[in-house]
Formats: C-alpha cells, sequence, structure tokens
C-alpha cells in the first residue's frame, strides 16, 4: 500500500524518520486486532469458543486449545470466510500518534591532510547510531551508510555556488563536486540498540542518524589535524582551497 | 538518417537513426528498453552505463551509430533466462541498491570490472567504480556485493 487515498484514510509523510516508529506502530495495533478478529471466525469454523482458539504463529495455524490438529490455516481460514460472505470482519484499521523519539550516537572521524595542496582524505568513519530496536539490521546499515557518505560529502565536497547576480555556477556534476566509491572509505558502523517505551515496538528513527553525525565529525577532524598550525575554523567544504586559505592566514 | 544494424542483448536491431542521436536514446526511446537511465548531462553519473562489444561505456557518451555492426548488452540482457546474473544476484544479497536507478549501470560496470580483473582488491573495486555515482547507498554495500560476486567466481 503506497500512497494510496482510497485504501489508507489519512497520513503524513516520512519526514521525521517516522515511518516505522508510527506506521509500524499502527500496523502492529491492527494485526493484533486481526488476529482476535481471526479467532472469532475459527472458534466459528473449528465449533469452539474463541477463547479456546490459540494462534500457532510460526505455523501461521490457529487451532484448538489442547488439540492441535484441529486447525486451520490463514488462507484457509480466510477462504472460509470469504465463502460465507464474512471477509471484511478480518479487516482492522488502527491510527497510531506517538511521541517524538530520540535516537542518538556519536560518529568519530580521521583525516590526513596534505597541508602544500589542502586537500584532505577521509581514512576512516565510526558511526554508532542507536535507533532502538532494529527491524531489520541489513536496510538500517544502508541507511547509515548512505547517510554517512552524504554528511562526510557535505563535510568535504559539496558546494552550490552562485555568482554576483545569482547565476548558479553548479549546475552540473563536472562543477559540482560529488565523492565516487574511490573517494569515500568503507563505514566503521557499530550496532546498538536501546529500546523507547514511546511506541509497543520500541523503535526509532535511523534514516538521518548518518547525516547528522558524520559532517561535524570530519569537519572536526579536519580543523584538529591543522590545530597545530594554528588553524580554528575552515569554511565547508573543507577541502582543498578552502584549507589552504585557512593555513595562509594562520601563518600571517 | 544513417541506417545502422546493432545486435542488442543478443537480438539483431535495423534502425534508421539520426548521426546525433546518443545510444543511450536510442536504448531507451528507439527499442524501449528503459533499463538504461540517464542521470545527468555531462558523462558524470554512469547510470546509462552498458556494454559495447564488451567493453563498459557511457551510452549517453557514445553516438548510435558508433554501435553500428557491433554488440550492445543492457541489464535487461544480463541475466540468463529466469535466473539472476551472479553479480545481480550478489546486489540483491548484500543490500546494494535502495532507489535503485544507478544499479543498472553499477551492475553492468561491476561486470566488467570483474572480466578484466576477477578478484579485485577494496581499492580496486572503489577506483574500477570512480565513472558510476551514487547517492543512497554511500557504496559500502556495493564494494561488498562486487567482492561477494568475485568470490563466487562470476
Amino acid at each position: 500500500v503506497k500512497g494510496d487515498t482510497d485504501e489508507v484514510e489519512h497520513g503524513t509523510g516520512t519526514y521525521g524518520s517516522k515511518s516505522t516508529q508510527i506506521g509500524g506502530s499502527a500496523a502492529a495495533a491492527a494485526s493484533e486486532e486481526v488476529v482476535e478478529r481471526a479467532k472469532q471466525l475459527a472458534g466459528e469454523q473449528l465449533e469452539t469458543s474463541p477463547e479456546d482458539i490459540v494462534l500457532d504463529a510460526a505455523l501461521g495455524r490457529f487451532h484448538v486449545a489442547g488439540a492441535p490438529a484441529r486447525s486451520v490455516s490463514w488462507p484457509e481460514l480466510a477462504g472460509r470466510a470469504a465463502a460465507d460472505g464474512k471477509l471484511a470482519e478480518l479487516k482492522a484499521s488502527h491510527n497510531f500518534a506517538g511521541a517524538p523519539t530520540f535516537p542518538f550516537g556519536a560518529h568519530v572521524a580521521v583525516v590526513e591532510v596534505d597541508v602544500e595542496t589542502g586537500q584532505v582524505e577521509l581514512q576512516r568513519l565510526v558511526c554508532v547510531d542507536d535507533a532502538g530496536n532494529l527491524v531489520n539490521p541489513l536496510i538500517a546499515a544502508g541507511q547509515v551508510h548512505g547517510g554517512a557518505a552524504t554528511g562526510a560529502s557535505q563535510a568535504l565536497y559539496e558546494q552550490f555556488v552562485y555568482d554576483e547576480d545569482g547565476n548558479p555556477l553548479t549546475n552540473t556534476f563536472v562543477a559540482y563536486a560529488f565523492p565516487s566509491a574511490a573517494d569515500l572509505p568503507s563505514w566503521d558502523v557499530v550496532e546498538m540498540e536501546t529500546p523507547t517505551p514511546l511506541n509497543p515496538l520500541g523503535v526509532k528513527g535511523i534514516g538521518e542518524s548518518g547525516t547528522i553525525g558524520a559532517t561535524p565529525a570530519v569537519h572536526n577532524a579536519v580543523v584538529d589535524a591543522l590545530a597545530p598550525y594554528g588553524v580554528r575554523h575552515v569554511d565547508l567544504p573543507a577541502n582543498g582551497e578552502n584549507v589552504w586559505r585557512a593555513l595562509q592566514e594562520a601563518k600571517a | 538518417m544513417t541506417r545502422i544494424a546493432v545486435t542488442v542483448n543478443g537480438s539483431r536491431q535495423e534502425a534508421d537513426v539520426e548521426p546525433r542521436q546518443l545510444l543511450a536514446y536510442f536504448l531507451r526511446d528507439g527499442l524501449g528498453l528503459t533499463g538504461t537511465n540517464v542521470g545527468c548531462d555531462t558523462s558524470s553519473c554512469g547510470a546509462c552505463t552498458v556494454l559495447l562489444d564488451g567493453e563498459s561505456v557511457k551510452s549517453c557518451t557514445v553516438l548510435a551509430v558508433q554501435a553500428d555492426g557491433g554488440e550492445v548488452t543492457t541489464i535487461e540482457g544480463l541475466a540468463p533466462g529466469d535466473e539472476l546474473h551472479p553479480v545481480q544476484q550478489a546486489f540483491h544479497e548484500q543490500h546494494a541498491l535502495q532507489c535503485g536507478y544507478c544499479t543498472p549501470g553499477f551492475v553492468l560496470a561491476a561486470v566488467s570490472l570483474l572480466a578484466e580483473n576477477p578478484s579485485p582488491s577494496e581499492d580496486e573495486i572503489r577506483h574500477g567504480l570512480e565513472g558510476n555515482l551514487c547517492r543512497c547507498t554511500g557504496y559500502h554495500n556495493i564494494v561488498q556485493a562486487v567482492q561477494a560476486a568475485a568470490r563466487a567466481g562470476s
């Protein structure tokens, strides 16, 4: 179901990294209700009280407590319900409005600066981003990878430049510096899960975590590398000419 | 208009093209093979990468007439039958794609890289894929996927 207002009564966009927290919590509550409704139907189909119906989630079957042979699978249940004109009884709808959660973390960057040319190489970025319970650790790590690259790129490469008349000068990749795989290292991602008490799934958001930590970590690393030369600040992108100028000003 | 004959994904295609038409647009608009993507105007991003006579090329920087008499492999032609090509399979398993826009270009560039260098180091992979840009993945899992494909002997 994606953005179909015929199917989903209302919702907002995904901003705030809230999809799993809010949508996931609503889906979890709705699925619990569907299970309860299914038990009602299973009770009818198996001719027993719904209180005596057990769901074996691993097998995907409803059975009579203590008599596992008397059972019906999800497809069988739904098929029989559809034949009886009762499929709509398996539908549940839930809204969830939750409090904001606070993912946290820390990033550490290691850079090497060529003080003759101002060129900066990002050698290592260690990222700890706590997004609560991880529903899909592979995808969560992918989010951090992409965010780390974008954050590091903001620190070292990307800059949108206009001339005095407001004409954009960096409006193609020829002039807009965008890193390739050759310009970046692999990322050291450390998993950390502190479940939040603010929603039933204990999940927070991961989508923004990479970008938030990476830019200042890389920027600070460049300034730290140049501190022995008396540099206290380097304009972004902290690379090339901006580094060289900062060094010249510190010498003066 | 110029008459060209190009074998695309094993199938011979004859067409009249303007000499100035780029191969990328011949593939997309002429042949309906929209797996080859256009991501920039400046030969920078590599989303248009295809194989021409076995070499990876940026099809936005090749004229269709330059492919006359040649063989082109696009992303649509990579998988043998119903299974994924080992590089595609590796990209899938390693979560090396998110939005997928750069992926056809990366897969073909990786196929070409591994054909030249079957056991590349991480550094060789990163430099070998310099011509392909990605905003979603941060390249990390793309490198993992190429390494996995190399181990699988593709």
